[in-house]
């Protein structure tokens, strides 16, 4: 009788243990790899003007040389908003690793009236130039690659959804909704025309459709290491003054999908000019 | 005995239950990423393809279930998608047309101002995979509906205050709820709207039922068969196969001037979508089915009887570089030369493919009734 006891205890013994191997099993879908730890960066989008911090709603000035002569400029802003997407560290040995889902809204605008103005709604101010990203596997990283706006997979149906894409923020409707595609770059204000009588009008220059989606990689002066022991981030700085840099601004205020060419010309203008590495560090936390 | 028998049996019970546990265990560590269980009770939709019709693209992102197909009958009939709460999809696109509203320029949106181009048919839209609007700038049915729900001259609906409006609802949360994993979103009252109008087909016409059984009651009569054989040859270029469409842009003759940039050069056809000057005032090619009761006719609505449209192919076309190539019938000339005789056949033939069952199909009519 004590002997048959025993055995049970015995059996019970192996069947709590194979359970307990079940939960481990279970448990390591959600827990990250055990040796090397994720860790996260911060990639920031600075918005300078030239030398100077950018701020809406101030007056920058702006020599324009073209082939008609030199022309005395003031833009006043009132809204940068733009998709990064598809963020790529590029480790020591040249892998790319995408973050899933990098789909994020970098902004800096006044209040913008809901689908102009027919609702008395409006999109709030905000400012946003840093984005926190987590889940990156531990390593040494010698630089980062980035697009701006949206892939053709989600540019093509606005009812997918990949981290923060929403038809609803105005990034995707307005006067574009004849036109399937996400509006890549926003930027707007009024510009003025420096003279005896003085002119001024509003643009809105935009970007957007499948052939405006570009990579742009940048490379750090020295590789950064993220994991879980280490604090780092990634500076980049966007000159505002480079991206306003086209040869005939006052003709052409409206710059949207009717006007490729000069989307093609912005689109450099982000990629090319203004976007530029400022600092890309780490340290030990 | 009995119970010295029943002890034996007991021990087997755990060791038989580690055992599968070990093994289901082993199965899970190879499915990484668990797959995410279908939640209960969302059935696919399948969709009943004429068997003379092509397949049809299949909407992998947003695929038919008998929910989603419900919900966006549901809400294509819902004036709650309009601002002022009366304007629906149905207000344009009525089932006893076709889908279509009648009127050349709609001016029964929200504002109550004219629109800048005539309301499509809706049916067949299964197999629009080059494009809506009639210039095709809209890449699917699910992007598509984010045009008319915003439009200030149609539904002028902020997008937010739909989803307050959807959430707030007695019904609609839980008919979200069980056609989409995340609830109430614009986003998917675009996905159940296409849904919905991807089950619109149209084939079941006199055409039709002659096309797949071409003997007793079904068959067409003389006059409509030489219509069938007069539209297979003069009109078979754009207006092809059994959809009766090529679902291509075609500039057929309307208009010689096209500087009229306004509107986001919404007067310039397909141009302002492809910006290739060949497609200069090139629109979409309509389905010639139901077009008995789809009238008036162009993008702009201009033809007001099936009679002017065949008056304007005859000779009105204008003769521009753009001009679609095939409509040159008339020697090296624009035109497509008819007898009074076979315009009478040809329409005879239309007649045809009107499909009286989906113009009465009340799996296509308004639920709420």
């Amino acid at each position: 009788m004590k002997a048959n006891v025993m055995q049970h205890f015995w059996i019970y013994g192996i069947a709590g243990m194979a359970l307990i191997a079940v939960s481990c099993e279970k448990t390591e879908y959600v827990e990250a790899e055990p040796i090397h730890q994720e860790g996260m960066t911060t990639l920031v989008f600075d918005a300078r003007y030239g030398d100077a911090d950018f701020e809406l709603n101030k007056a920058y000035d702006y020599k324009l040389t073209n082939p008609d002569g030199e022309f005395d400029l003031q833009y006043t802003f009132t809204r940068l908003r733009y998709w990064v997407s598809n963020v790529k560290f590029i480790n020591a040995a040249g892998e790319e690793v995408l973050i899933p889902d990098s789909y994020y809204l970098i902004e800096e605008n006044n209040e913008i009236p809901v689908q102009d103005g027919t609702h008395g709604k409006i999109y709030p101010a905000n400012k946003r130039e840093a984005i926190a990203i987590r889940g990156i596997p531990a390593g040494d990283y010698v630089g980062v690659k980035f697009s701006i706006g949206v892939a053709p997979k989600y540019n093509d149906n606005l009812t997918l959804q990949a981290g923060e894409l929403t038809p609803l923020n105005g990034m995707a409707s307005d006067s574009w909704m004849w036109f399937t595609s996400y509006i890549f770059t926003s930027l707007s204000g009024e510009m003025t025309w420096v003279k005896e009588t003085p002119e001024s009008k509003t643009f809105f220059w935009e970007t957007g459709s499948n052939e405006q989606y570009k990579e742009k990689t940048v490379t750090f002066e020295s590789s950064i290491t993220i994991n879980s022991q280490a604090a780092s981030n990634v500076e980049l700085e966007v000159d505002v003054e480079q991206l306003i840099g086209f040869e005939y601004p006052w003709s052409n205020s409206v710059i949207g999908a009717t006007t490729p060419d000069l989307m093609e010309e912005l689109t450099a203008n982000y990629l090319d000019k203004a976007i530029s590495l400022r600092a890309a560090v780490s340290s030990a936390k | 005995m009995a119970v010295k028998r029943n002890r034996k049996k007991e021990w087997v019970y755990p060791v038989a239950a580690a055992l599968l546990a070990m093994l289901t265990a082993q199965g899970c560590r190879k499915e990484t990423p668990m797959p995410e269980p279908e939640p209960f009770g969302r059935e696919p939709y399948t969709l009943a393809i004429p068997s003379h019709f092509p397949l049809p693209e299949s909407a992998a992102d947003n695929p038919l279930t008998v929910q989603g197909v419900a919900l966006g009958r549901k809400l294509f009939y819902d004036g709650l998608l309009s601002a002022n709460g009366k304007v629906s999809c149905a207000t344009c696109h009525r089932q006893e047309l076709a889908f279509s509203d009648g009127v050349a320029i709609a001016a029964h949106g929200v504002s109550g101002k004219p629109l800048e181009r005539h309301a499509p048919a809706l049916f067949n839209l299964a197999w629009h995979d080059t494009g809506l609007f009639w210039d095709g700038g809209s890449k699917n049915l699910e992007s598509q509906a984010f045009g008319p729900l915003t439009h200030v001259d149609e539904m002028g609906m902020d997008l937010g205050l739909l989803e307050a409006r959807l959430r707030e609802d007695a019904t609609y949360p839980s008919l979200f709820g069980e056609a989409f994993t995340d609830g109430v979103t614009a986003a998917n009252v675009a996905k159940a709207l296409a849904q919905f109008q991807r089950t619109l087909v149209s084939g079941n016409s006199h055409y039709d039922r002659y096309i797949l059984n071409d003997t007793g009651t079904s068959a067409l009569s003389e006059k409509e068969l030489h219509g069938l054989s007069l539209v297979r040859q003069k009109c078979g270029g754009c207006h092809s196969g059994e959809l009766f469409t090529d679902n291509g842009y075609h500039n057929n003759g309307i208009d010689d001037d096209f500087s009229d940039g306004s509107h986001e050069w919404i007067h310039r056809g397909r141009y302002r979508i492809t910006l290739n000057p060949m497609d200069l005032g090139a629109f979409k090619t309509p389905s010639l089915r139901n077009v008995m009761v789809s009238a008036p006719y162009m993008h702009d609505g201009r033809f007001a009887t099936i009679g002017g449209v065949l008056d304007h192919y005859a000779k009105g076309i204008r003769d521009t570089e753009v001009t679609d190539r095939l409509l040159y019938q008339n020697g090296d000339g624009p035109g497509i030369p008819m007898t009074g005789e076979e315009r009478t056949a040809i329409i005879a033939f239309l007649h045809t493919l009107t499909d009286e069952v989906f113009l009465n199909n009340r799996d296509f009519s308004n639920p709420n009734n």
